[in-house]
């Protein structure tokens, strides 16, 4: 006995033994050598795909890496990854943690110090991109776009299409088109809501004769009889799509009854829809949560008081929701209540999916500057204030924006295999000093703060205190241009420092002086040949 | 003098000639035409040749208004008329490759390719003048509009009807990119219509050579048959005298059918101009005209499955131009561009920057033209140029830009932009250097006869 007893515990050891020695991936590999073993993965291709290259090596597209390396990564569907590495391939994240191999070649984004989140996405503005199609109208190049990247949005609704903010190109612009059916169910026409009820039954009576057709023909039955579809085209159409789960539809409203009425609509026909506005909608949560709508909130807002309804009014509501409205005996609930810093914070504890949104959809520098679409954080930190946590804040400016506009399984977070959107801020998203030093579309680094220069001079990657602000404005607009050569010495305390005497800005080589004497101030003509992007734009940087 | 009085001043001529021989008329004509040697000698010049080296103080040789030698020490043949430019500067006529001066405003949109300027063009304008007593020698007339509004032509500023005038009817198609929005659906939709075009044409050549297969062989069965029948009947020999007629008919009807020619089936006119560039066909060009770096992504994007000859004509003065952050593109595809000589601010900024320089610098192949199509912008263009010059654009790219590139985008290098052996003698006598701001122009030669009456300039 004893003796089996130690065969078989030797036994063990032996195997185990085995194990380890043979398959040491399978108890932890050491970091470099799982570090090497990447490293030769990806040296050498796997021999499908070699003979592929085999059969057509001219036509092998180079691919393009980029790596974000050493920033703090919110992912913002998973946990906070410290010093992180974001690896792009083409576009696409292909892989996010610490120890990752960095391929040769790839272009590397060092983001120390720094914090890396998903790209913003904006349901809705206008002016950022052309009109639809975005890619026959945009301009790539447009100072609009560069704010609105500076604002960290990387995915706009313009129309009705979800497209990138793609600097300097039209590849990958577009994500989405006809995201949403507007439909319209308002208290002020109740003839308007008949219609639509009426339409949707008998939609719906379609769809139910259809499967009562399937029905019938899966057991046999020769008399079954196909529905007539021949008058499903136009509004029809879009209502079966509606209805299918197909589409989703958008409706704006802000007062409760009209909030209560949607929502119980959406739940009664049982599609998806979006309500854009929801001023009152912290006074419905409830239902609105039931009802899984999702909304596109302002928290920053002030409404219009609209009309108290009493229940006599509900006499042109669907038969089917009269008894629901006549439990309903919930007064407060029918008195005007207006808007509220906590709408968003309700909605969240209420299981709602809602998106935040500024009040303008443009990139405004008058009358309500500071609540245009550059300032999107700016709106979700209005919410914390109103008590929202600021994960919810923030997830209500990225992935949530992205569910509800369907897109996403592409962005709105940071994982392996969405769009490599990114953007990369000096601190936090929320906070209102931060600004967005980098943003990264599609694997491309579509902005660069300290290259524009409308930002360039603002606390350079984050420092403070390392620029003093030069005395003229505007201010950081280059090298004063020299019209007049250098002849008289300027007099000392009189005149503000000539540009070319500045000290250099940090990480910026002097001006190169002597190659060729000014003349008449056209030799001041910058050197912008290598101007592909706006990276390489030298003589702007931090002055 | 308009062209009704010429023309009735010829047929009054012939009408005369015509009572004393008409025989001896034409030969008379013709052979005098023929044998006059009219020789003209410019001595004593600095001669930029654009093509070649400079000459420091040279001799060009004109026989009948063609260049017949250049150089140092160049032989003047006797009677010649000597014309004195000691320390003055020749240049070849300066070229403006796309100009509306002598448009008549008629506006066209959409596609009309094959709507010619060479049509509608107006020698009378008194913007020509100015435009010749400026230095310019060869304009490229482009059509007025939007979209493909019509073809160009290059042609001399004169008012004189003859040869000498027009130099290329069918210089470029012209296309405009200025606005994405309404024209990149339109370009796109007029080459794809054009595709269409070349598909039917191929398909009807297709179906003929097919047709053309089946008649073949049923005429061979036919005369198989026949002649087994005929054997048959020959055997029998009952009908003797009907088998040579079947027999003529027959081969007649294939001699008809044989000499048949392929017709290909007619592309609707405006789009032959596309077709004809699709098919790469020789001496076939586009311009394509916008105004900001983000037209060209949009053009580049829209017309992207077709590849055509195409150069540029960028509207660069604009106040907010960002075409440099394009330059590296056009550099890298070798383009052919025509800009304005302007420096501009890059917006939002006090930084200035040379179009001109950056494009030359990135591999593109320059050609200047004037910012507007007035004549103060033509007589100002050499100061402006010298300005570029000044902030840093290559001298040499600069003449070249004002002289032989554009020639070369309008299809005349052969004829004028430079000045050697062969060429036309369209020459600018100028005071001094080029890229002098004091320079200014003292003579105007076109086909080696100094114009008249157009070089004073108070």
């Amino acid at each position: 006995m004893k003796c089996s007893a130690f065969a078989t515990i030797a036994a063990t050891l032996a195997i185990c033994l085995f194990v380890l020695l043979t398959a040491p991936q399978a108890w932890g590999m050491p970091q470099d050598e799982r570090k090497k073993a990447m490293e030769e993965k990806l040296e050498k291709p796997a021999p499908a795909e070699e003979a592929e290259k085999k059969d057509e090596p001219a036509k092998e597209p180079k691919e393009k890496w980029l790596a974000v390396k050493g920033g703090d990564v919110y992912t913002i569907t998973g946990p906070v990854l410290r010093d992180a590495i974001v690896l792009a391939k083409d576009g696409i994240i292909v892989d996010l943690g610490r120890d990752i191999a960095i391929p040769d070649g790839a272009e590397i984004l060092d983001a120390t110090g720094h914090r890396v989140y998903p790209g913003l996405v904006a349901v809705s503005s206008s002016g950022l991109l052309g009109s639809e199609p975005p890619e026959h109208s945009t301009d790539v190049y447009g100072l609009n776009m560069i704010l609105g990247l500076s604002g960290g949005l990387t995915t706009v609704v313009t129309g009705n299409t979800a497209a990138k903010l793609t600097y300097g190109t039209l590849e990958k612009m577009v994500l989405k088109r006809g995201l949403f059916t507007t439909i319209s169910y308002s208290r002020r026409s109740s003839a308007q809501r008949r219609a639509l009820r009426a339409d949707l039954d008998k939609v719906r009576g379609y769809l139910r004769d259809v499967e009562v057709f399937g029905l019938r023909k899966a057991a046999g039955d020769k008399d079954a009889k196909e529905p007539d579809n021949k008058w499903i085209k136009g509004k029809y159409s879009t209502y079966l799509k509606l209805l299918k789960g197909e589409v989703t539809a958008i409706l704006s409203c802000d007062l409760t009854q009209d909030l209560r009425d949607a929502a119980d609509l959406a739940e009664y026909y049982g599609f998806n829809l979006v309500i854009r506005g929801g001023g009152e909608a912290w006074a419905v949560a409830p239902e609105l949560g039931r009802s899984n709508v999702s909304m596109i909130i302002t928290p920053r807002r002030k409404i219009r008081q609209g009309p108290s309804y009493g229940p006599e009014d509900d006499e042109d509501i669907n038969p089917d929701l009269q008894p629901i409205l006549a439990a309903w005996e919930d007064k407060r609930l029918l008195r005007e209540t207006g808007t509220s810093p906590e709408l968003a914070r309700i909605l969240y504890d209420h299981g709602v999916t809602f998106a935040i949104i500024p009040q303008s959809g443009y990139i405004s520098l008058g009358g309500i500057t500071g609540r245009d679409i550059a300032t999107m954080p700016m709106e979700a930190a209005f919410a914390v204030r109103g008590g929202l946590p600021e994960d919810a804040a923030i997830e209500a400016i990225t992935i949530n924006a992205a569910r509800l506009l369907g897109v996403d399984h592409r962005v709105g977070s940071i994982e392996v295999g969405k769009d490599a959107d990114l953007i990369i801020l000096d601190g936090d998203l929320l906070h209102y000093k931060s600004m967005v030093q980098w943003a990264v579309v599609n694997g491309r680094i579509a902005y660069d703060k300290e290259k524009e220069s409308l930002f360039a001079h603002i606390r350079p990657r984050g420092k403070e205190g390392t620029e003093a602000i030069p005395e003229f404005w505007p201010r950081d607009l280059g090298p004063m241009p020299t019209f007049v050569p250098d002849v008289e010495p300027p007099v000392p305390g009189e005149e503000p420092p000539a540009p070319g005497e500045e000290p250099p800005a940090p990480g910026e080589e002097p001006p190169v002086a002597g190659e060729e004497p000014p003349v008449a101030g056209e030799e001041k003509t910058d050197d912008g040949a290598d101007e592909q992007s706006p990276a390489t734009k030298e003589d702007e940087g931090g002055k | 003098m308009s062209v009704y009085e010429i023309i009735k001043g010829h047929w009054r001529r012939a009408a005369l000639m015509a009572a004393v021989t008409a025989i001896g008329l034409t030969t008379g004509l013709f052979a005098a035409d023929d044998d006059k040697e009219d020789f003209v000698a410019v001595t004593g010049a600095r001669i930029i040749t654009v093509s070649g080296d400079e000459i420091k103080s040279g001799t060009i040789v004109i026989k009948n208004g063609v260049i017949e030698a250049v150089g140092k020490n160049v032989e003047i043949p006797f009677p010649a008329r000597v014309i004195d430019a000691d320390g003055l500067v020749v240049l070849p006529g300066l070229i403006n490759p796309c100009t509306l001066a002598a448009n008549r405003p008629y506006s066209r949109s959409g596609v009309q390719a094959h709507m010619k300027v060479a049509d509608e063009f107006d020698p009378y304008k008194e913007t020509l003048d100015g435009l010749l007593k400026a230095g310019f020698t060869t304009l490229g007339f482009r059509p007025r509009g939007s979209g493909i509004p019509g073809t160009a032509m290059a042609a001399r500023p004169l008012s004189e009807c003859g040869a000498d005038r027009v130099l290329n009817p069918d210089a470029y198609v012209f296309m405009e990119a200025d606005s994405p929005s309404r024209d990149k659906r339109l370009l796109k939709s007029a080459f794809d219509t054009a595709k269409k075009e070349i598909e039917k044409q191929e398909k009807a050549k297709k179906d003929w050579d097919e047709k053309q297969k089946k008649a073949a062989e049923e005429a061979k069965k036919k005369a198989e048959a026949e002649k087994k029948q005929a054997e048959q009947k020959g055997e029998k020999k009952d009908q003797p005298k009907p088998q040579p007629e079947k027999k003529g008919e027959a081969g007649k009807k294939d001699e008809k059918k044989e000499p048949a020619k392929f017709t290909p089936p007619a592309i609707k006119p405006p789009y032959v101009p596309i077709v004809d560039l699709i098919q790469k066909k020789e001496g076939v060009r586009a311009f394509v005209a916008f105004g900001q770096a983000s037209d060209y992504i949009h053009f580049e994007d829209g017309l992207k499955d077709y590849e055509f000859a195409h150069d540029y004509v960028l509207r660069n003065n604009r106040s907010d131009c960002d075409l440099p952050l394009v330059a590296d593109k056009l550099g890298k595809k070798k383009a052919r561009v025509v800009v304005m000589p302007v420096v501009n601010f890059r917006p939002l900024t006090r930084n200035r920057f040379n179009l001109p320089k950056l494009l030359v610098e990135a591999g593109c192949h320059l050609s200047l033209r004037p910012s507007n199509d007035d004549v103060r912008a033509h007589t100002e263009f050499l100061r402006q140029v010298a300005v570029l010059v000044a902030a840093g654009l290559d001298r040499d790219a600069a003449l070249k830009a004002m002289t032989l590139n554009p020639a070369e985008l309008l299809g005349i290098s052969d004829r004028v932009g430079s000045i050697e052996k062969g060429r036309d003698a369209d020459l600018l006598f100028l005071s001094g250097d080029p890229f002098d701001l004091a320079t200014r122009v003292e003579k105007v030669m076109v086909k080696g006869a100094v114009v008249e009456g157009r070089h004073e300039i108070q």
